[in-house]
This record gives structure tokens, C-alpha cells and sequence, in this order.
């Protein structure tokens, strides 16, 4: 008579035998000089950013734990999280086993909550990590609560939020599978749901005069309009589930601690007894989640991370390979085709640019001088190139190593072919330069120079077709014309050919340039002295 | 001991397999064979329990899947095509956890033969990414093999293996037959499924274009009479084959 089969204990085995084999593989490489100054280096971060923050007093993590608007602002944040799970499916990767637990567990004798069980004990991985992490993060903050207090109730705030996640997900993989019942059961959360984000949406709306007036006296007034509001009658009651799980993170320890846990405690088991009773259609679910995984996995493996056909279903059009003439020209061609029909470049400059624009807006609250903005901006740029401008283009030599064996079989010596794989970075820059209409010349030396006169230059330039200065005093008074300016494509070449220091003034004096008034445009900065004065009377006056 | 009853599962309005009924009865190997996309992994899918039918049956063993899907497939294997493992466990540890998975009681003295038969025993220490891609192929069999399973479904399962593994493997399926298993094994080489299988399912956009012996199936189509299992093959899925 076979035993019954044990599914729990058998996860159990696989994970305590992966972390030992994994752990004994890592120790193993530990042992070559490179590896160990890697993991030196790991700890040494770790520790930095786990542990500095307790040994320096409370970190700005844990002061903003005891400030009074960190409940209502974290619920709405916790909100609106949510609100993407339910609009939008979840993430599928909360549905999603590693392959191999899909070919071991899914055909074996292990029923379909056991299976969601599974599931969740996989969660418990991620969640007990980051509930370490944030319990190291916090320490110190919120009042007398203790470690485990924190420790247990972001325990239970991450698991409740995990349990929601995977429930949102299952609820809607069911819907998109099934027509009919499956769907209609869709439209009840969705309907609660929408209720509750709507009594949130209607007490940051009624409270909107008040927020616009707050806006004026920036972020830290705003934030606390912003909490006024959501303490209202109804907006506080519909956000009440999500406050009772944020509530024993943030509240002190003792009796307050103590009389929210039960309605945490309450909150949380509802959502597993919601999520244990979801499981219809589970495994088809997971099964689709993790083959999604794997597919985007291989594509980032491919740095392909974007969809080759657009959705009508064409291709990109690419630049056509003559078919004869040097060899490496043919592996820069197949890694710009990657590129443009990859899509990576377009995702990663929107994702740049509104990081920017981010940057821009956040700068320009702290001080209205274009100037620092535009520091900020062109510091921000550097830093970012610097740390991410070598992974930023990932089609190049990396993409084909994975194919190493096959790239040794062409018939070109080594060097020349990681010429072309660099080649092909080199060309998909000017690609892009290709689509660039105008540029925009400025220094960082002109303090005065506003985001307005900025906007003046553009707009003048009607989409980069024409040639736009600031006009300006000079020395003698005369007016004169300078940077910043816009240059229209058309005007390249000249500025290719120009020498000597006088950079681009003489074409900026043809009569065809437009002109936008820039009064302290004479102002710059050169010297630390410069610097100095300009710090304690200002720009000197216009000549 | 596997009896389909007019399955058929659909993906929103696509067709993946229409009313498709069989039984393979103990001892038997049903060859399934069909050109690519023609439903034969998700059939086998489904025979295994990880995809729900939108209609029709599935028994194992007499024991209804979907209404007892526990009893019914702890009496069933399924490999699939491309051997998927735990990166962190080796050899011997999938085959553990694999017991304890199915409650197999006499695993201790299983797992040496099943490693020896499998021709793994020298890599029994092993994680996978120490294994060549037949190497692997074998574990996932043996791990498909140790809890004695009635139903074997087996999707391509020589893929991979060296000519020696080939044969070895041959042996296995056959002697786990003998041993009275219902074996499905999907496969695109015709060679094999002719040498190894008692019957044929042939689908085509997932329906049944025929089914039974070799002989049963020239009894119905007496055009096929005298052609090579190959001629047979595609006159049945080509294009102007008649469904």
C-alpha cells in the first residue's frame, strides 16, 4: 500500500535542498579571487544600505514611519496598486511556477488547493525577505514598537497584499478563460472595487480647493491636504481594509499595537480563505503565467524585451544589408535590425525622458532658477549614462555570446568581429540622430537663464525648421546674438565646419535667424569668484 | 486503463481538439502522431490534468480526472518534450522528492535500479546543468517512471538521446508495457512509432483522422493499402487529406 502522497513536505525538501546545493555551489565559487571580491563587495552594500541606517539613528525610512501622514498616503498608494491588479489583470507573473515545478507538480497527485498552496509557500520566500528588510529599514522608527511587533505585522501587511495580488490574478485569468458565469463573477470585485476607489477619488476631488491652494506652499503642504482629504467620513471608510493592515506597521507598541492587530489579523484571513477558495481554472492560469515568464525571460536573455511585429503585425522597417562588401557589416546590420524591431530603445528612452521630465518638475519646485535645473538635468543625464550607458544598449557583443561557438565558425578573425558587434551601438546612435529634427545649444553657465525663455526658444522654432537666438546687450550695447539657440538640421554641416572660439556666432547673425529677448543673457559664470558674487548681489546690470 | 470520451478543449473560439474519444488498454502503446499544431500536446496535457477539458471526459485507471484528479494521476506519468528540472537538486534528489511527491514507499531501493536501467548512476550527484540534454531527458523518465505508473505519456521522448539511449529507452517503454502500463507516445519519428506502438491516433487540427492498428486503419482507408507508414502519414494529414 503506497504512502499518501505528501506534497507539502516534498516543497519543503526541494527548497531546503536548493538553498543548500545553491549555497554550496556559491561557496565553491567563492574560492576564485574574483567571486570573493564580489561577494566582499555585496556585503559590504548590504550593509551599507541595511545597516548604516540604524547605526547613524533613524533613517528618513523610519522618521516618515512616525509621521501623521504616512497611513493615509500609504493606503492610497497600497489603493491605487491594487486597482492596476484588478484593471489590468494582475501582474501574470503572481500566477506563474518555475517550469520545472509545472512539470513535476501540475500531472502529480496534488489537488488544486494544495497546488495554490504551493503557491503561496513559494510567495512566503519573497515576502519573509522583504519583511527582514524592511524590519532592518524601520528599526527605530514608530515609537516603542518592537522588532518582532514590526517584524510580524509587515509580515502580515506582505502577505495580504501578495494573497490579493495572486487572488486578482486568478480571479481574472478565470475570466479571460470562461465566458459567461466566470466573467460575470469578474464584474462583482470589479464593481467593489471601483466603489471604493471611487469614495477615495470623490474626497481628494472635494477636498480640491484646498489642494490647489496647498500646491502654493509645496510638496509637504500638498501631502498634507492630501491627507486631509482622505481622513474624510467616506473616503476614510473605504480605504479602512487597506488602513487595518498598514496600521500595526505604523502605529506605536503596547495597547494601540495590540487593538489593531486583531482587525489585521482578520483582513489577512479573509483574503486566504478568498484566495484557497479561488482556485477554478488555477492550473491553466499558472501554466499560461509561466510560460509568459519564460518567454519573456528568454527575450530579456535576447535583449529583445520589446514585440518584433507591431500590432497590426508588421515589421519594422529596417535599413537594407547590401549582399556583398566587408563581412562585419552584415553582424552590425543583424544587431540594429535587433534593435529596431526589439523596441528596447524606444521603451528605454520614454522610460529615460520621463525620468527626466520627473527630475525637471522636482527640481524646478526646489528653485525657480533654470540655471540649476538645468544642472540637475544635465547631472542627472551624466550619472545616468555613466551607470547604465553600457547596459542601456544591450544589443551589442553581449546578444551574440550566448552564441559564442557559432560566432568562432564565421569566418573572420576575432577582433574583427567585436569590431562589428561594437559597430552596430555607433550606428543605431546615429539612427536615432537621424529622426532629430533640430538640437537646442545651451551652457550650464548662464544662471538666468529661465525655463520659459527655454520654452520661448522652442516654440519659435516650430518644430526645429528654424534658427532661433537669444538677442541680448553686448559690452558696448549693441544688441548681439547668442546661445541658447536652436539649430535646424539644415544648418549642421555649417556648424561641422566651424573653427576658432567664435562658435556659432556668425551664423547666428544671418538675417534669416528669429530672435527671442534674453535681457541678463550677457551674465555668465566662469570663476568660482564668479560664482561667489552672483550668490550675494545677483546678475550685474544689463549694459 | 486511459479512456477518452468525446474531449474537446477550446481556447475562446479556437479549436484546439474536437471530440476526440480513444481508449488504450493495458499493455497497449498508442502511437500519437499528427503534424505540428495538430493537438497532440495538449492533448496530452489534458490526459495528464493540467489542462481542464471545455467538454468531454478523461478516465485513468477508471478514475474520473476531473472529479477525483488526486487518485487519478498518481497513477500517471507524463514527460513532457523538453525536460524541464530544479536547478539546485541533483540526480538523486529529484528522484526524493519525486517519492515523496507521490508517496512511493520502496523508493530507497528503487532509485539505484532506476539509475542503473537509465544509465545515470555515475551522474547521481549531479545537478543538471552538469548534464547533457539526453542525460537530462532520462532523468525526467525516471522521475516518470519511480512511482509505477498505470498511464505513461510520453511527448517525444527520444529527442535528445544517442543511439544507444535510443535503444535503452525503447526497452523501457516496451518492458513498462509488458508490465502492463497504458503507454501514449507522441512522436514525429514514424520509424519508432511503427516499431514501438500496438496502435495509432493520427490527428489532424486536432480530430481524430484515424485510429487503431495498421492494419485497421488500410481496412478503413483501402487507398493507404501497401503505402509506407510515411506515404500513410501524410496522406492522412496532408492537405488534401479528408477529415
Amino acid at each position: 500500500m503506497p504512502q499518501p502522497p505528501a506534497p507539502v513536505p516534498a516543497m519543503l525538501f526541494l527548497y531546503r535542498r536548493t538553498a543548500a546545493n545553491r549555497l554550496r555551489q556559491q561557496v565553491a565559487r567563492a574560492k576564485s579571487p574574483r567571486y570573493l571580491a564580489a561577494v566582499v563587495m555585496g556585503m559590504l552594500y548590504i550593509w551599507w544600505a541595511l545597516f548604516r541606517n540604524a547605526q547613524f539613528g533613524s533613517g528618513p525610512l523610519a522618521k516618515l514611519v512616525e509621521t501623521d501622514i504616512a497611513v493615509p498616503i500609504a493606503s492610497a498608494f497600497l489603493l491605487l496598486s491594487a486597482a492596476r491588479w484588478w484593471l489590468f489583470g494582475g501582474e501574470r507573473s503572481a500566477l506563474a511556477f518555475s517550469q520545472a515545478e509545472v512539470q513535476f507538480l501540475f500531472p502529480a497527485p496534488v489537488s488544486r488547493r494544495q497546488l495554490v498552496h504551493a503557491k503561496l509557500m513559494r510567495m512566503q520566500l519573497a515576502i519573509l525577505l522583504n519583511t527582514l528588510i524592511f524590519s532592518v529599514l524601520l528599526r527605530g522608527g514608530g515609537g516603542s514598537v518592537e522588532g518582532w511587533q514590526r517584524g510580524l505585522s509587515l509580515w502580515m501587511l506582505f502577505s495580504t497584499l501578495a494573497l490579493h495580488r495572486l487572488g486578482a490574478s486568478i480571479v481574472h485569468a478565470n475570466a479571460m478563460e470562461h465566458v459567461g458565469t466566470a466573467r460575470r463573477r469578474l464584474i462583482v470585485p470589479l464593481l467593489v472595487f471601483g466603489a471604493v476607489l471611487a469614495a477615495v477619488i470623490f474626497g481628494v476631488v472635494t477636498a480640491w480647493p484646498l489642494l490647489r491652494v496647498a500646491s502654493l506652499s509645496g510638496v509637504k503642504a500638498v501631502l498634507l491636504a492630501i491627507t486631509d482629504a482622505l481622513r474624510a467620513t467616506v473616503p476614510a471608510a473605504a480605504l479602512w481594509p487597506v488602513r487595518a493592515v498598514l496600521e500595526p506597521v505604523f502605529l506605536g507598541g503596547g495597547t494601540k499595537w495590540l487593538a489593531a492587530m486583531p482587525w489585521a489579523v482578520m483582513i489577512l484571513s479573509l483574503h486566504y480563505l478568498w484566495v484557497v477558495r479561488l482556485d477554478k481554472a488555477f492550473e491553466e492560469a499558472a501554466l499560461e503565467a509561466t510560460q509568459h515568464r519564460a518567454e519573456r525571460q528568454r527575450r530579456l536573455r535576447a535583449s529583445q524585451m520589446g514585440n518584433s511585429r507591431s500590432r497590426k503585425g508588421k515589421l519594422a522597417t529596417v535599413p537594407s544589408l547590401a549582399l556583398t562588401g566587408r563581412p562585419e557589416m552584415a553582424i552590425a546590420w543583424k544587431n540594429v535590425v535587433a534593435a529596431l524591431r526589439g523596441g528596447a530603445w524606444r521603451t528605454q528612452l520614454l522610460t529615460f525622458t520621463i525620468g527626466l521630465a520627473a527630475l525637471a518638475a522636482v527640481t524646478r519646485s526646489a528653485s525657480d532658477r533654470a540655471g540649476d535645473v538645468f544642472m540637475g538635468v544635465t547631472f542627472a543625464w551624466g550619472a545616468m549614462l555613466l551607470f547604465i550607458g553600457p547596459l542601456w544598449m544591450r544589443f551589442d557583443l553581449r546578444l551574440d555570446l550566448p552564441r559564442l561557438a557559432m560566432l568562432k565558425t564565421m569566418p573572420l578573425p576575432g577582433w574583427r568581429i567585436v569590431a562589428a558587434e561594437i559597430a552596430a551601438v555607433t550606428a543605431l546612435h546615429d539612427v536615432r540622430f537621424a529622426h532629430t529634427s533640430a538640437v537646442l545649444i545651451a551652457t550650464c553657465d548662464m544662471p538666468t537663464v529661465t525655463v520659459e525663455h527655454l520654452q520661448s526658444l522652442l516654440a519659435m522654432s516650430q518644430q526645429g525648421t528654424q534658427r532661433v537666438a537669444s538677442e541680448y546687450s553686448g559690452p558696448d550695447g549693441a544688441p548681439v546674438r547668442g546661445i541658447p539657440a536652436t539649430l535646424p538640421r539644415a544648418d549642421w554641416p555649417a556648424l561641422a565646419a566651424l573653427d576658432g572660439d567664435q562658435g556659432a556666432r556668425g551664423l547666428l547673425r544671418d538675417i534669416g535667424t528669429l530672435t527671442v529677448s534674453l535681457p541678463s543673457g550677457h551674465f555668465d559664470l566662469d570663476t568660482p569668484s564668479d560664482i561667489a558674487a552672483w550668490r550675494t548681489t545677483g546678475p550685474p546690470p544689463t549694459p | 486503463m486511459i479512456d477518452v470520451i468525446e474531449y474537446t478543449k477550446l481556447y475562446g473560439d479556437t479549436v484546439a481538439v474536437r471530440s476526440l474519444s480513444f481508449r488504450v488498454a493495458p499493455g497497449d502503446v498508442l502511437g500519437l502522431v499528427g503534424p505540428n499544431g495538430a493537438g497532440k500536446t495538449t492533448t496530452l496535457r489534458a490526459l495528464a490534468g493540467i489542462l481542464q477539458p471545455t467538454s468531454g471526459s478523461i478516465r485513468i485507471a477508471d478514475i474520473d480526472l476531473h472529479t477525483d484528479p488526486v487518485a487519478a494521476k498518481s497513477r500517471l506519468a507524463f514527460i513532457p518534450d523538453e525536460p524541464q528540472l530544479f536547478d539546485y537538486l541533483t540526480v538523486t534528489e529529484h528522484l526524493q522528492f519525486v517519492a515523496r511527491l507521490y508517496g512511493v514507499q520502496d523508493a530507497a531501493p528503487r532509485i539505484p535500479v532506476l539509475l542503473e536501467e537509465l544509465e545515470l548512476t555515475a551522474k547521481k550527484d549531479a545537478l543538471p546543468t552538469e548534464l547533457s540534454r539526453g542525460m537530462k531527458q532520462k532523468l525526467a523518465i525516471a522521475c516518470g517512471l519511480l512511482h509505477r505508473p498505470s498511464a505513461l505519456l510520453l511527448d517525444e521522448p527520444l529527442t535528445g538521446l544517442d543511439p544507444v539511449g535510443i535503444r535503452r529507452m525503447k526497452e523501457t517503454i516496451a518492458a513498462r508495457a509488458l508490465e502492463g502500463a497504458a503507454v501514449i507516445l507522441s512522436s514525429h519519428l514514424l520509424h519508432l512509432v511503427e516499431e514501438l506502438c500496438t496502435r495509432l491516433l493520427v490527428i489532424r487540427q486536432g480530430q481524430a483522422v484515424a485510429l487503431g492498428t495498421i492494419a485497421e486503419i488500410v481496412e478503413a482507408r483501402p487507398e493507404l493499402a501497401g503505402r509506407s507508414l510515411e506515404e500513410m502519414f501524410i496522406a492522412l494529414t496532408g492537405d488534401d487529406a479528408v477529415s
